[in-house]
């Protein structure tokens, strides 16, 4: 482990890394544009240059390894000039067009020039260089040249993190520009990546493009749920609590704009694929379910749950245990997810088709999975695939009226469409049951022939955790309000626990150490150690698999 | 006493080109001794011995860029010949390939045999069709003769050269983007260390070098470490080299006099003297990325220390003379317009200070300079300097701040009286 002194602090780094990567570890500020920890060192922007004592130069700090004894300074005049020098050229023909510009406000250019510049053009603006603006690159992705300081993040993207190649630099000398051939456009699975990774305004999301500016909106960390994955990312909202929401609009619940790939080096690095990060677009494709009802008829979701929790107390006793089953979802919350079972003591599955199978299969080389449910691995160590087998078999017991009253709760695929006959199955089982409640997040035609609608609160509405794929637990925040009278599915079961006399905390971080205490393999666990970045659980046992 | 014609030795005779008659005028010989009977570990030794410098530019030690490479990675080593030669002022390496190649494939085979190279690269400049057929049909004829190919001149190497023409960029003679280019990609210049000894073409060691410096080698091994090291000035400039002498003489031409010849000997005695009996008004001792000499500080030896000592660079010894009808601000603009066409575009200070400071100074020349203008341009190139991946932000900076420095007063002239001084161009 070198010994490096920056700053005239000595740190221990580990060999190998790079003077910004100890720097990052540390807390320095170095400034930078090209370098991005999850794509190559390219070192063309001159920005993070530092002084190392022994180096006659300034270094670049993205690209220089540190050595033993290596003493760097950040701080310096002659580290100053070089950063202020770097910032004038790259403004020299940076059209300031800031107040139409979607990236103002997390703006690198705008950041490192109040940071480090602050110098008065010396170009005449009207002489400055156009270039094309606003112009589609693919389906997600618009491009406008002149905001570009080709710091090719993007071009590195396409390059070694999607192996596509369809972005690159064009031309040479004043005259390089970003751009795409002509027949090719930026429409692989992870384009909209390239709008995170670029620091200025030049590459902006079609789909965010003008609907807010950023400094309005407030930013909630969570995990993508649109597949097993479970991909870090922020969710960009106007909130009701302080400090978020858009003068003049008065959001009371919220409402998400765009979400951003969060880093996680474990799980997806910085990125996102675009249906993941589109997915947020499909809890707005149908009307919401706000008010629950029974038969049609709206009733307060307080004075229903006695009545749910009495009707299937009473087809226990009439039929037996076994004539009561639930139907979870995946989509669900742990938290939801382990009192549910708790509630129904054992009786539940949450097998729509072919999750178990796909959970692990990856649909790409990069981050997609089969799988279209965030928690099929937490599901399984819950023990959630018992001796129901799944949708199909319920159905069947539900036609052979071996069980007759269940509680479907169901949270449509944020990614892609939930196949078909997974509805018609659904169908089917609430017409073959004597007595249904349905739980959902929208308002589904097929939903209305249950007895009992409740209304859910659907992904980024509730707090709790995921278990991806590789059994990696992980927090989703809550970042908008749930719609109308919807309640997450770990306080609505709380509550139907409660009413049959165990008394169980509503908090998610409670439920979450009830479950450590019980569930193999969480043991030890809790919010704190999860934290940002999640944890890993001990995998799922193969007789539960099986 | 004359000099001795060495690389220059049989430039005049047509057939030297065909390989019979550069065999019987003893060549291959050198190269057949080398690889039968030296050691390489003794051919990096000899060659270190000779003081041998690089000749493209930065003067870098030969012997000592050989003993770099590390022998034991397991990969590939490569050789290749920069043969790039796109400097402004500079044609020196296109006498040698288009007019005796073998001399250069002779220097090739004794380098790849130091360095343990079984497949080098002649980079030729992308321009240079002529040299191109030269080259190629020398080559032929050299595997045809077993000289190339598998266990050349019978000993246990293996050695074969790829012929590869660029497509006219100056960078891809920067070491680096020789490399990047030769992989088929951008001629983008990488960041250094890792050097290419170590980590070169293909992710292999490497060694890059210069045509000139090659054709050296033949003749260190014909005729020994002290002959070579009598050639030149001093003990760390040995050796024969070539001179372009252009711009304002009476007779330019690519010369071959020992290293550390005095520049005005040069001038004077060999190309001719200043065209017409003009004043001498400056000298670019080293090709257009060099900082300009005024008359007074001409009287240098032309050698890489002594013209360090004056503040500039021998370079890749583009001699270019300027008399007193030659306009300094014309010549700058003309310098930063060739950088600013130039640069790879991949650094943010040299692809737009050298695009910055063309417009300012091409407004200088043409009558619309501001008074800020000289202040600006001398901090552009301040700023400039030593920044960058590659020193072609430092080529288009230094020349260019030391003719405002040394020639201030024309610039000056240009932005108060929107005129020229020289009266040649005074109408501009």
């Amino acid at each position: 482990m070198p010994k490096v002194t920056i700053n005239g602090q000595v740190y221990e780094a580990a060999k190998g890394k790079t003077i910004i990567q100890v720097a990052d570890d540390i807390g320095v500020q170095i400034p930078r544009y090209c370098y991005h920890p999850d794509i190559g060192i390219e070192g063309s922007c001159r920005m993070c240059l530092v002084e190392v004592k022994s180096a006659p130069k300034l270094l670049p700090a993205c690209a220089t390894p540190v050595t033993e004894n290596m003493d760097v300074r950040t701080d310096t005049q002659r580290v100053h000039e070089a950063v202020r020098y770097a910032m004038e050229f790259l403004l020299l023909h940076h059209p300031i067009d800031c107040p139409v510009c979607d990236q103002s406000g997390e703006c690198w250019l705008q950041d490192y020039y109040m940071a480090h510049a602050g110098h008065d053009s010396r170009y005449p603006l009207g002489q400055k260089t156009r270039r094309r603006k606003a112009f589609n690159l693919g389906p997600l992705v618009k491009l406008d040249q002149e905001r570009c300081i080709l710091c090719t993040r993007c071009v590195r993207f396409t390059r070694h993190v999607t192996k596509t190649n369809e972005i690159q630099v064009f031309n040479r000398a004043h005259n390089s520009e970003i751009g795409i051939f002509e027949d090719r456009p930026l429409n692989n699975p992870y384009s909209g990546n390239v709008v995170d990774v670029c620091p200025v305004g030049a590459l902006t999301s079609a789909d965010f493009r003008f609907k807010a500016r950023v400094w309005f909106l407030k930013g909630t960390d969570s995990v993508c749920a649109g597949c097993s994955t479970g991909c870090n990312l922020r969710i960009d909202h106007t909130a009701r609590a302080a400090g978020g929401g858009i003068p003049g609009y008065t959001a009371t619940d919220g409402k998400i704009y765009r979400t951003v790939g969060r880093r996680n080096v474990e799980v997806n690095k910085s990125w996102l694929c675009d249906e993941g990060r589109l997915s947020f677009h499909t809890l707005e494709r149908w009307p919401r379910l706000r008010q629950a009802s029974v038969r049609g008829k709206q009733q307060p979701v307080s004075a229903l749950l006695p009545v749910i929790h009495a009707n299937f107390e009473s087809v226990r006793s009439d039929h037996g245990d076994d004539a009561v089953a639930a139907l979870a979802s995946a989509t669900n919350t742990n938290e939801g997810l382990f009192l549910m079972k708790k509630y129904f003591k054992g009786r539940l599955d949450f097998r729509l088709g072919r999750e178990v199978e796909q959970y692990q299969q990856q649909q790409d080389e990069l981050l997609r999975r089969y799988d279209k449910h965030p928690n099929t691995h937490g599901a399984l160590d819950l023990g959630l695939a018992g001796g129901l087998g799944g949708l199909r078999r319920l159905r069947d017991l539900a036609e052979k009226k071996e069980v007759r009253g269940m509680w479907i709760s169901f949270h449509p695929q944020l990614v892609g469409e939930d196949a078909p006959e997974i509805i018609e199955d659904l169908k089917r089982l609430i017409e073959a049951l004597e007595w249904s409640v349905v739980c959902t997040t929208h308002d589904f035609g097929w939903a209305h022939e249950a007895d009992f609608l409740l209304p859910m609160a659907a992904w980024a509405e509730e707090k709790g955790t995921y278990t991806n794929y590789a059994g990696r637990v992980q927090i989703a925040n809550r970042a908008v309000m749930p719609a109308g009278d919807a309640e997450p599915l770990h306080v609505l079961m709380a509550e139907l626990l409660n009413l049959s006399g165990v008394e169980v905390p509503t908090d998610p971080a409670a439920i979450f150490e009830w479950i450590a205490s019980e569930v193999p393999g969480y043991g030890g666990l809790d919010y704190d150690a999860i934290g940002p970045s999640g944890a890993a659980v001990a995998p799922v046992p193969e007789e539960v698999l099986r | 006493m004359p000099y001795e014609l060495v690389l220059f030795k049989n430039i005049v005779d047509p057939r030297v080109k065909e390989i019979d008659r550069y065999i019987e005028l003893g060549g291959y010989k050198a190269a057949e001794k080398v690889v039968k009977e030296i050691t390489p570990k003794d051919v990096i030794e000899t060659t270190k011995a000779t003081g041998l410098r690089g000749r493209g530019g930065a003067g870098f030690p030969t012997g000592l860029k050989w003993s770099f490479v590390p022998k034991d990675t397991g990969k590939p080593i490569y050789l290749c010949c920069n043969a790039d030669e796109s400097e402004p002022g500079t044609c020196k390496d296109r006498v040698i390939i288009e007019r005796d190649p073998h001399q250069l494939i002779e220097g090739i085979i004794i380098a790849a045999y130091a360095v343990d190279c079984h497949l080098a690269f002649i980079y030729l400049r992308g321009e240079f069709s002529l040299g191109y057929r030269v080259l190629d049909k020398a080559l032929q004829e050299a595997r045809a003769r077993g000289f190339l190919g598998g266990r050349i001149f019978g000993s246990g190497h293996d050695l074969d050269i790829v012929l590869h023409s660029g497509a006219g960029a100056y960078i891809c003679g920067e070491e680096t983007g020789l490399i990047e280019s030769l992989e088929g990609k951008r001629g983008h210049p990488r960041q250094k260390p890792p050097f290419p000894a170590v980590q070169g073409l293909y992710g292999c060691p490497t060694v890059v070098n210069n045509v000139e410096t090659l054709a050296n080698l033949p003749h260190i091994f014909n005729r020994g470490v002290d002959w070579f090291k009598s050639i030149g000035s001093n003990e760390k400039n040995t050796g024969p080299k070539l001179y372009c002498v252009s711009g304002h003489v009476n007779k330019p031409a690519v010369v071959e006099r020992e290293l550390g010849v005095p520049l005005m000997e040069l001038i004077n005695e060999v190309c001719g003297g200043v065209r017409d009996g003009n004043k001498l008004k400056g000298v670019i001792p080293g090709g257009s990325s060099v900082p300009i000499l005024r008359p007074e500080e001409c009287d240098v030896r032309m050698d890489f220390d002594s013209l360090a000592a004056k503040g500039t660079l021998l370079g890749s010894c583009g001699v270019m003379v300027m008399d007193e009808t030659a306009c300094m601000v014309r010549l700058a603009l003309r310098t930063a317009r060739f950088y600013a066409e130039e640069t790879c575009g991949q650094c943010t200070q040299c692809r737009e200070g050298t695009w910055w400071m063309e417009q300012v100074l091409h407004r200088i020349e043409h009558g619309y300079g501001k008074a800020d203008d000289l202040r600006m341009i001398l901090d552009m190139c301040a700023n400039m300097k030593g920044v960058t991946i590659c020193v072609l932000s430092d080529a288009c900076a230094m020349p260019v701040e030391a003719m405002i420095n040394k020639y201030r007063e024309e610039f000056e002239y240009h932005i108060t009286q929107k005129r020229c001084m020289v009266p040649a161009h005074a109408h501009a």
